[in-house]
């Protein structure tokens, strides 16, 4: 079974292996690799690595500075930062990954449709994405989560509806070019229906460029979703998420700076994994600008 | 004549969109939240009033009769009013304006300012150290939590060094200058008072900064690369071969040529700094739009949430209008 897929798929096993030998030679894109493993680790075994429950409060602990028994320091309620920080990482790479999978799927249907159908659903679906694209992403993000409600998951909810213009836009550039090629007039000549062919021809034609910016957005989304914790709209307490800790953390910013210090290292940190192992991706998948 | 008809194109173009805009709020406001009328009269008003509230607003009419109504309304000016103090949104709106305006034609400048020389330079030095630095430093930027951003300014320039105020336009102990324009920058100097001016600007400064570092990574990224795939252009070796001073080829035919992106984003980047106020305003207690959007957001204040968002949203409309223009004016080659 094993050697019919490599025989089948030996091209995209090819291109995947020159890919990753690529990105191994690309400082910043290992750089942006080992950060984001490094965040993945902690979310994944926050439970084994954390040296205290992140929601158990003790009182008598309250608002110590960082020392070799709380590394971060501990918060108003006793709790251990660096325990919050670490089970934080879960919550801040899930809400990456949903948001890039809802909007990324979405995007990527309706772009694809919209590319592939053309004639007025297009230009419908284009003028519906122009007005989403209207707003400042974190306007309308908090416009949306306030009126879903304050909640991580309507926030998630929100998030990824102004991202969907962004994958939408970029596969229908993409989808307009692979619909001219020969293999596209092939399927159609043998019968195969509209949906089929953007789901088995368009779809994986754009899925580079979709990587490349859902690595992006991944980064985006999360500053957001921090962003409207912040402001109380998204993860609420006692819930350590990295945004709605900083907002806590700025309470006591004058006299216990580390509260707010270190969740905000971490957001800013993970973005920045994101944002270059991105970058160096474009570089790589885009053979326009490929050195 | 050409340029006229392309103004007026992009003009017509722009009322959909517009239009477009206003439906997104309206669908946000009035058919996302469960109940609205809940939601408009506040979470403790009683059973009757909420009854009447949603009597008196329509809100027991078909959606796109309310719709026309709250088109109509908007444009007469009407955006409903605040839960928190009973007055029109819009009022509150005008009253903080200024200060968001202030806030953000000071962040501008910064990113204008430094933004444009270090895209030149790390164009120019192309990867060598000042380029990497300079990377870094965008880098940075685009994945900064703004509002960390104005803590840590804040623990630094406030409570350690003690260099900068911290909150708010104007000392406690100083009047405010007379309401002129509303921005305390130029109302200080209508008012002649130095000290006051000195003192406006040591407050604007650090949520100016906080505000602008974000846009002025992506407007050095954006001279960057426009200058380097500009500087690699023919005229520009003709130029040098024709022994053109350097500083007159990097000026007058590379930078006047990088331009034109750059433009564009800093007219997009104006909007944007617009959603970033919220965040910086909140921090440095910032008396403007942004930090009434919060203030409501823990009101649970919804029509000013609303109104907000929706007049933020129309200037990223007209502010992207007047960049295409400027852009036909800029670039005579471009004509859609």
């Amino acid at each position: 079974m094993w050697s019919r897929f490599r025989r089948e798929h030996q091209w995209q096993i090819r291109e995947l292996l020159f890919t990753v030998k690529l990105l191994s030679r690309n400082a910043s894109a290992v750089a942006g690799c080992l950060i984001i493993a490094a965040m993945v680790f902690l979310a994944v075994f926050a439970s084994v690595l954390s040296p205290y429950d992140p929601i158990r409060i003790s009182l008598a602990e309250r608002l110590r500075p960082p020392s070799a028994v709380h590394l971060f320091g501990t918060d108003e309620l006793g709790r251990d930062i660096l325990s919050r920080i670490m089970y934080g990482a879960r919550i801040s790479l899930r809400i990456g990954m949903l948001v890039v999978l809802i909007a990324g799927g979405l995007g990527a249907l309706t772009g694809a449709i919209s590319g592939y159908v053309g004639q007025r659903l297009d230009n419908l679906i284009m003028r519906v994405m122009d007005v989403i694209l209207s707003f400042p992403p974190l306007v309308l993000a908090l416009a949306l989560a306030a009126a879903l409600g304050p909640d991580l998951n309507n926030a998630i909810l929100a998030v990824a509806f102004v991202m969907i213009p962004k994958f939408a836009r970029l596969v229908r550039g993409e989808a307009l070019a692979v619909k001219e090629r020969q293999f596209i007039s092939a399927a159609r000549a043998a019968g195969a229906k509209s949906l089929w062919i953007i789901l088995h021809h368009i779809l994986p034609n754009c899925l580079a460029s979709v990587i490349v910016l859902a690595t992006l957005v991944l980064g985006e989304a999360i500053l957001i979703a921090a962003s409207l914790s912040f402001i109380g709209l998204g993860a609420q307490p006692p819930t350590p998420e990295w945004g709605a800790m900083v907002s806590v953390g700025r309470k006591f910013l004058m006299d216990q700076w580390w509260y707010a210090t270190f969740p905000g290292l971490f957001i800013l940190t993970t973005v920045i994994g994101f944002n270059i192992l991105g970058d160096a991706l474009r570089d790589i998948l885009d053979p326009r600008i490929r050195r | 004549m050409r340029l006229l008809n392309y103004v007026l194109k992009r003009l017509l173009y722009s009322v959909p969109v517009l239009i477009g805009v206003t439906l997104l709020v309206f669908i946000i406001s009035h058919a996302i939240p469960g109940d609205p009328a809940r939601m408009m009269a506040g979470q403790k008003a009683s059973r009757e009033a909420v009854q009447n509230l949603r009597h008196s607003m329509g809100l027991d009419r078909p959606l796109p009769e309310q719709y026309l109504r709250y088109f109509v309304g908007l444009v007469q000016g009407d955006l409903g009013k605040s839960i928190r103090n009973q007055r029109p949104v819009l009022d509150d709106l005008r009253d903080f304006f200024p200060a968001t305006f202030e806030l953000t034609m000071v962040s501008m400048l910064f990113c204008i300012a430094v933004g444009l020389p270090l895209g030149v330079i790390s164009a120019l030095r192309r990867n060598r150290p000042i380029d990497h630095t300079t990377r870094v430093f965008s880098v940075v930027g685009v994945s900064m939590p703004v509002f960390w951003l104005g803590l840590m300014l804040l623990l630094l320039f406030y409570r350690d060094l003690g260099w900068l105020p911290g909150s708010g336009r104007l000392d406690v102990g100083l009047s405010p200058p007379p309401h002129v324009t509303g921005m305390y920058l130029v109302d200080t100097l209508v008012e002649g008072s130095e000290e006051k001016f000195v003192n406006c600007l040591l407050h604007i400064l650090l949520p100016a900064f906080c505000l602008s570092y974000v846009y002025l990574a992506i407007i050095t990224r954006i001279v960057r690369s426009a200058m380097i795939s500009v500087m690699g252009l023919d005229y520009i070796t003709t130029a040098r071969a024709n022994g053109i001073r350097e500083a007159v080829v990097v000026l007058k035919h590379g930078l006047k040529n990088a331009m034109i992106p750059t433009v564009t984003i800093t007219g997009l980047s104006i909007g944007e700094l617009l959603g970033g106020a919220i965040l910086t305003e909140t921090i440095f207690d910032w008396p403007g739009m942004g930090k009434y959007v919060v203030d409501s957001v823990n009101f649970l204040d919804f029509p000013a949430i609303m109104g907000f968002t929706l007049v933020v949203s129309l200037i990223y409309v007209l502010l992207n209008l007047a960049v295409d223009v400027l852009y036909a004016f800029l670039d005579p080659q471009i004509r859609y």
